[in-house]
């Protein structure tokens, strides 16, 4: 994306249910300024505001390959019912810490398949290994289902970030929706957000369902796997949502996605089935400035980095000129970008 | 009576349960008769090995959690490990409980780390876990947590202080979710099961009559059904609820 966006402040600790958080709306013409705790005024009585609930698993894992050091993030699970969760794509580091970017890591060129990785009592064999970048891999966990429940709880950490000055808790990555644990990183666009603040808008008239989006990882640190993303995601959709979503939608009442997550869900679902159809599925959709929107009417975001995919989506809502002007104003005002940072709606 | 036991029957069956202490007392008692009664059932109890016997015991539709709950880092692995074994939640049951050190002391021979220690397992460690939970019942249909109280929550008994004071903020506690979550479909009790043959009871009154205590099965099998009913009522003293039978 071509743009002159520079000098970006980043939020630097993971502080959630800010509603001093900034709020750029753009809706119609106009571009406003505000504080999120404004949200209220600005989302019409007769929407309906769709949230992901997906909880952020720990999906890092530092431990062994023989002696040497590793990193494993978990990517996808390979079973997207989530019933079982042994197989995963799994990205696999060389040593490293939280405070090196991606970027930076380095690929375990002594990796082979077959090899067993050692995580305190959580065990892994690699299964194969990508042609292109040994740090690609899939891998099997060993035990049952409740066991490695236990196990990924125990020793597994979140993803970090290494924007951060704070290493992420297991409760930073949480969402005030954070339900099912299926997500690897956080659906962030809810960070921010409070159950004060949506009761104000249920209030108002506005109504809040929910579905369950395993929201995948954000960087693979290689330009070459940079291309996969976003890679293959779950999503489960329930009836009393379907019902609504559909209701709405045949009536021509807005429906805002909070999240590029829900967004990519409910747009990969109604394109194809034509109608909001519950149940388990998954997608691949990639949601850019060409592409024609069907369902989804408003979207609630954070601030993105120009060079994200994101910010392609975002131009499937608004005019990409529009787009930069607000995000230079917002340059400007001192916006915090990133996870932790301020957000944005599009109307 | 046979009425009611199928009434209880039907609520509980199938029902996704957390019971936290579940492997003593009455916790033990609810968690065995929930998982007679058909629930699906989540114990979280620190005791490795009382967890194991459980668990073989229990082959099916019984999870176990080794945890601490007065740990704030344990909060969130419970919450998301229960979700996801059982697939969502409908009830939590607030049952673990420190009496503090014993024998039991007045507060003039109390450390203030002991005290926090109490307040930790028998107060924050409930908020801590109901919070984590919620979205879940918020955002489906609802849900049951039960507290469990006692009558010191009301009664200034001398050498039970902690124990006391934490229950009477988390009667408290209870109140005031079921104020802020009335809309929610959330309903909040907090229950005094009354005097108990347990462990617990022992320690803190060693010389106590045995016989005038209750067995924890009994209190287990009459409170499942008193919980299946419609309640208007946040708190229950251990005669209020058994009225209700």
């Amino acid at each position: 994306m071509e743009g002159e966006v520079v000098m970006l402040e980043i939020a630097r600790l993971p502080r959630l249910g800010r509603s001093s958080a900034r709020l750029m709306v753009m809706n119609g013409r106009d571009t406003t300024h505000t504080t999120l705790r404004e949200l209220v005024e600005y989302i019409p009585a007769d929407s309906l505001l769709v949230v992901n609930d997906a909880g952020t698993i720990p999906a890092s894992f530092h431990g062994y390959v023989g002696s040497l050091p590793i990193e494993l993030r978990l990517v996808r699970n390979l079973d997207p019912s989530y019933r079982s969760i042994d197989s995963w794509q799994a990205l696999i580091f060389y040593d490293g810490n939280w405070k090196e970017r991606t970027e930076d890591r380095l690929d375990p060129d002594f990796l082979e398949i077959g090899d067993l990785l050692q995580f305190g009592d959580l065990m892994a064999e690699v299964i194969s290994i990508d042609h292109s970048s040994k740090r690609y891999a899939k891998i099997r966990l060993l035990g049952d289902t409740e066991e490695l429940w236990k196990k990924i709880y125990r020793f597994g950490k979140p993803i970090q970030y290494s924007h951060l000055e704070e290493e992420l808790a297991l409760w930073d990555v949480q969402t005030i929706f954070a339900s099912r644990p299926v997500a690897l990183e956080a659906p962030s666009a809810s960070f921010q957000l409070t159950w004060d603040l949506l009761d104000e808008l249920q209030k108002k008239g506005v109504n809040l369902v929910s579905i369950t989006h395993a929201a995948g990882i954000s960087s693979m640190g290689l330009q070459d796997l940079e291309q996969l993303l976003p890679l293959e995601e779950s999503y489960w959709i329930t009836n009393s949502t379907a019902d609504l979503i559909n209701e709405y939608h045949s009536r021509g009442r807005p429906i805002i996605a909070i999240g590029t997550s829900v967004t990519r869900a409910l747009e990969s679902n109604m394109t194809e089935f034509g109608t909001i159809k519950p149940g388990q599925y998954s997608t691949t959709l990639i949601i850019d400035q060409q592409y024609h929107r069907k369902v989804v009417t408003g979207l609630f975001t954070g601030m993105h980095m120009p060079e994200e995919s994101h910010m392609k989506m975002l131009t499937n809502f608004i005019d990409e000129e529009r787009l930069l002007h607000g995000y230079n104003e917002a340059v400007d005002l001192g916006y915090m970008w990133h996870e932790y940072g301020d957000v944005n709606l599009i109307l | 009576m046979i009425e009611t036991q199928a009434n209880t029957l039907d609520y509980w069956k199938g029902k996704r349960v957390l019971i936290t202490g579940g492997t003593q007392g009455l916790g033990k008692a609810l968690t065995e008769h929930l998982h007679q009664l058909g629930a699906q059932v989540v114990i979280v109890a620190r005791g490795t090995d009382a967890l194991e016997k459980f668990r073989e015991s229990f082959p099916d539709n019984l999870y176990t959690i080794q945890a601490d709950i007065g740990e704030k880092e344990a909060i969130h692995k419970i919450s998301a490990r229960t979700i996801a074994m059982l697939e969502g939640i409908d009830v939590v049951i607030n049952n673990a409980s420190s009496l503090g050190p014993v024998p039991l002391r007045t507060l003039a021979s109390l450390q203030c780390e002991e005290f926090e220690e109490v307040l930790q397992v028998n107060l924050l460690g409930p908020f801590r876990l109901i919070k984590a939970l919620l979205p879940y019942m918020k955002l489906n249909n609802g849900g049951l947590i039960v507290n469990i109280s006692s009558d010191a929550a009301v009664n200034a008994y001398p050498t039970w202080g902690p124990y006391s004071v934490s229950k009477a903020a988390l009667d408290h506690l209870t109140a005031i979710w079921q104020e802020e979550l009335r809309d929610d479909n959330i309903t909040f009790l907090s229950v005094d099961p009354g005097d108990m043959h347990t462990q617990m009871h022992l320690d803190a009154i060693p010389d106590a009559n045995t016989d005038e205590l209750y067995q924890p099965i009994d209190v287990a099998r009459e409170l499942t059904e008193f919980l299946s009913q419609q309640l208007d009522t946040v708190r229950y003293t251990a005669s209020e609820w058994r009225e209700r039978l």
